[in-house]
């Protein structure tokens, strides 16, 4: 590891070393790497953030709509097909994505233990990316939608989510190439594959699905086997990378079993991408492919447990620290949530618990305990690590940091426990032909307006986030002041700077 | 028909091959040899093992 | 080796041939570093037990639902299951007891009610109506087809009275339920079947018989009450029970519940 410093310390100007000794170089070179990255990972973070905004407000309308029919209803753009389009399509591509790009940034250059390299690049692919969403958004909103789930966004938007996708994933092959640190950690495999997994699985869905459609019954397993895909092969691993360097960073203690890891990434990538037929279980497929999806589906248990294992064998006797950091918080939050949601992906893949919960909400709540859960919260101990870093200042607000984490948490469980509940008991009386239609609609809408209720806790939590974030900003353009590298110098030295006149 | 035909057995046999590969080169380039070792990659000197990196919330701060 | 092999020492009370170098006697411990602790845990048996049993358990399941992995095979059942074969032997009736409902709904309901509850001062009701459940469907149908005005007196205390209340009469509805035998059999079927009724069903062949003497009446001449009664109510003909009837009980039920000549009628033309 001297020898890696060393290499550090030949990428950095020479009076950067000047102060002291290997401790200094050393710090002198963690800052190096954070502060190369503060361009490209800020625009990501803050055109995400915005986009999480746009889409939570399309969100409610979407979820208020479902209980009010007649709210807004006279604005023909805003209708539930459009908002709700329109609201996948922000969170998954505008917020989602963009922050996962800078995650996997940070990350790499981290524990590549080099600067960022042409940070100028990623910055214009970050602006080619949100021309991209916005345009692929505007359509969906004005009708232009392809009505392919995942995939709604229309044609002409899609080649400048394209290339800007392909510049940030060149990036990160390039970056790993001049890599200072030989030996992978295990966030690097998750993060290579899946950013090599991304392009594969949008230009195939592109093209069989939007510039040369196949034909009949091969469009929905494509499209499912797509949709699938972009949870389980671009959100999941950047998620377990974050997960898989945070939670140990933080508590200071390296992850239980480094082997546990590596087997759950091999077996991840050789059973998620066969999962997405599981959503056509009762469809006009070739008995085949469902069965080799709901038996790939089962074996995600393999990757699911030996993370869950390895997650939960890391923080013990460390639960502690929960109380300190954000981070570790919202990490453990989303861990403990990737378990639930794959256990229950798992029983929702099988035939007889499928034939229940198929087209209910139980689908909805599923996929945000995958979505939201897991991944969103993941991805905000993710920032609440890495702003203060590449901004070098401290966060300004604690309460905002508390009303943040607790909207979510309770917003979002008050989101799923109810829904998948409620879905279930829908799948029954769906199922049963002696219950009305209308009576299986008035069922739902108690809970339904209980969603809206959930997902204002959820937008509070993401407005006291955002003006954080806003708060660090102004922050930056201060003068700099000395007690402001406590959190990257530990507690003890805290104290001293903090008594400090 | 064609353009598709090709673009997927050529896929199909590509991405398969791409990921034998690098299966190949992390076992030959030791990625597998020293778990011990790449536990350790997220810390250093300066943030080494039992150093806790995240302390914001809960009384310590003024 | 060693030569403490050849130095057999007495005095230390060892037994010859025994060696006491703790070196030797410790270098299979000493071959062995110390586990451990974080970092490379080893994977656990009972993992590794658990992932076998899961790939089985995958093995099996393909082998059960896969179809032969043919490519026209589209069953969700285990292999080898037939399909089941529905138990409840179906309403033979079904389909033309939904053809009645569906022409009932869209023009008889608007009077009569979805329920067949009828509408004080405008229409008679139809659940449980001694006109309805008559042993034949001959005023029924003619009532349907040319219509009909004035005081109707309903399972014999009831008066509706239309014609004085508000001058509603009830045209011919002929060509409003699709103007064919099929049709009025199917609404009439409908309406003798459903709300508690139990009038038997009503053939296209029966609608014909019933309307032949009247085939030249003017769809706007409405029947009245008085002209009606005068018309034969008209026993349940064989082919209804027929139809109506799926099993040898059930046929055989019917026919008991036939007046005594009419069976006698049927049984000997049966075994003709």
């Amino acid at each position: 590891m001297i020898k890696q410093s060393q290499t550090l310390r030949a990428l950095l100007p020479g009076d950067a070393l000047t102060g002291g000794g290997t401790d200094v170089g050393n710090r002198a070179a963690l800052s190096e790497i954070d502060a190369s990255c503060r361009v490209p990972v800020l625009f990501f973070f803050l055109s995400g953030l915005a986009w999480l905004l746009a889409g939570t407000v399309l969100a409610l309308v979407a979820s208020i709509k479902l209980h009010t029919p007649g709210f807004l209803a006279g604005w023909e753009w805003l209708t539930f097909a459009n908002v709700r389009t329109a609201h996948l399509n922000t969170v998954i591509y505008g917020f989602a994505s963009q922050i996962s790009v800078g995650v996997t940034i940070w990350l790499m250059c981290r524990l590549c233990r080099i600067p960022l390299v042409a940070p100028g690049l990623v910055t214009v692919a970050n602006l080619f990316y949100n021309i991209g969403v916005t345009v692929g958004v505007g359509g969906i909103l004005i009708g232009d939608s392809t009505a392919i789930e995942w995939l709604e966004m229309p044609r002409y938007a899609t080649p400048i989510l394209f290339i800007s996708y392909a510049l940030i994933a060149v990036w990160t092959i390039v970056t790993f190439r001049l890599r200072a640190e030989r030996h992978l950690y295990v966030s690097q495999w998750y993060l290579l594959a899946a950013v090599l997994w991304f392009p594969w699985l949008y230009g195939t869905a592109q093209v069989m699905l939007l510039i040369e459609p196949v034909r009949g019954v091969v469009q929905a397993a494509v499209n499912w086997w797509f949709a699938h895909n972009v949870l389980g092969l671009w959100f999941t691993p950047i998620g377990l990378a974050s997960i898989y360097y945070f939670i140990p960073k933080v508590i200071g203690r390296p992850i239980h079993s480094y082997y546990l890891s590596v087997l759950g990434f091999w077996s991840l990538a050789l059973f998620y991408n066969w999962n997405g037929m599981h959503h056509l279980v009762g469809g006009p497929l070739p008995s085949w492919m469902i069965t080799v999806s709901i038996v790939a589906s089962v074996m995600m248990l393999i990757p699911v447990i030996t993370v869950a294992i390895n997650h939960h064998f890391t923080m013990l006797g460390h639960f502690g620290k929960l109380k300190h950091s954000p981070t570790l918080r919202f990490m453990v939050f989303g861990a403990v949530s990737y378990t639930l949601a794959s256990l229950q992906g798992v029983a929702s893949a099988l035939r007889s618990v499928s034939e229940v919960t198929h087209f209910t909400h139980h689908t909805i709540a599923h996929a945000h305990l995958g979505m939201y859960a897991f991944f969103s919260m993941v991805m905000f101990g993710a920032m609440y690590y890495i702003l203060p870093r590449i901004t070098q200042r401290e966060w300004p607000s604690n309460s905002l940091i508390s009303l943040h984490f607790w909207g979510v948490a309770l917003g979002i469980v008050l989101y799923v426990v109810p829904m998948s509940i409620m879905g279930f008991i829908q799948g029954t009386m769906l199922n049963d032909a002696a219950v009305r239609f209308l009576d299986v609609v008035q069922f739902t809408l108690p809970w339904l307006k209980l969603r809206t209720l959930a997902g204002l806790l959820l937008a509070a939590g993401h407005v006291a986030f955002v003006i954080n974030v806003g708060w660090l900003l102004v922050r930056m353009f201060e003068p700099y002041r000395k007690p402001v590298v406590r959190i990257l110098t530990g507690e003890a030295e805290t104290v001293a700077a903090a008594k400090q006149p | 028909m064609s353009v598709i035909a090709f673009i997927l057995l050529g896929s199909v046999v590509l991405l398969p091959a791409a990921a034998l590969m690098a299966l190949r080169w992390a076992a030959s380039s030791g990625q597998f040899r020293c778990p011990d070792k790449a536990a350790l990659l997220p810390f250093d000197e300066v943030e080494p093992v039992g150093l806790e990196t995240d302390r914001i919330l809960g009384g310590n701060r003024r | 080796m060693n030569n403490s092999q050849e130095t057999p020492n007495a005095s230390s009370g060892l037994d010859r041939g025994e060696n006491h170098d703790v070196t030797e006697l410790h270098a299979a411990v000493l071959r062995e570093k110390p586990d451990p602790v974080e970092g490379f845990e080893p994977v656990n048996l009972w993992m590794v037990a658990g992932i076998a049993g899961l790939l089985f358990w995958g093995g099996a399941y393909l082998t059960q639902y896969s179809g032969r992995f043919e490519a026209m095979e589209f069953s969700e059942l285990p292999h080898g299951k037939p399909a089941p074969v529905a138990t409840v032997a179906a309403d033979p009736l079904a389909a033309v007891k939904r053809d009645g409902m569906i022409a009932y709904n869209a023009v008889c309901a608007l009077c009569h009610g979805e329920d067949g509850a009828g509408k004080a001062g405008v229409a008679p009701v139809l659940a449980g109506s001694d006109w309805v459940n008559a042993e034949g469907p001959n005023r029924l149908l003619r009532i349907v087809r040319h219509g009909l005005k004035g005081t109707v007196k309903v399972n014999k205390d009831v008066t509706w009275n239309p014609a004085n209340d508000a001058g509603i009469v009830m045209g011919s509805q002929w060509e409003a339920i699709g103007g064919t035998n099929e049709k009025l059999a199917a609404v009439l079927t409908y309406i003798r079947s459903s709300w508690g009724n139990t009038g038997t069903a009503v053939t296209p062949q029966m609608v014909a018989d019933g309307l032949a003497p009247v085939k030249d009446r003017s769809a706007e001449a409405n029947w009245t009450q008085e002209e009606l009664l005068q018309v034969p109510a008209g026993g349940a003909a064989a082919p209804a029970v027929a139809a109506a009837a799926a099993t040898p009980d059930q046929l055989k039920a019917q026919l008991q519940a036939l007046p005594a000549e009419q069976r006698q009628a049927i049984l000997k033309e049966l075994s003709k």
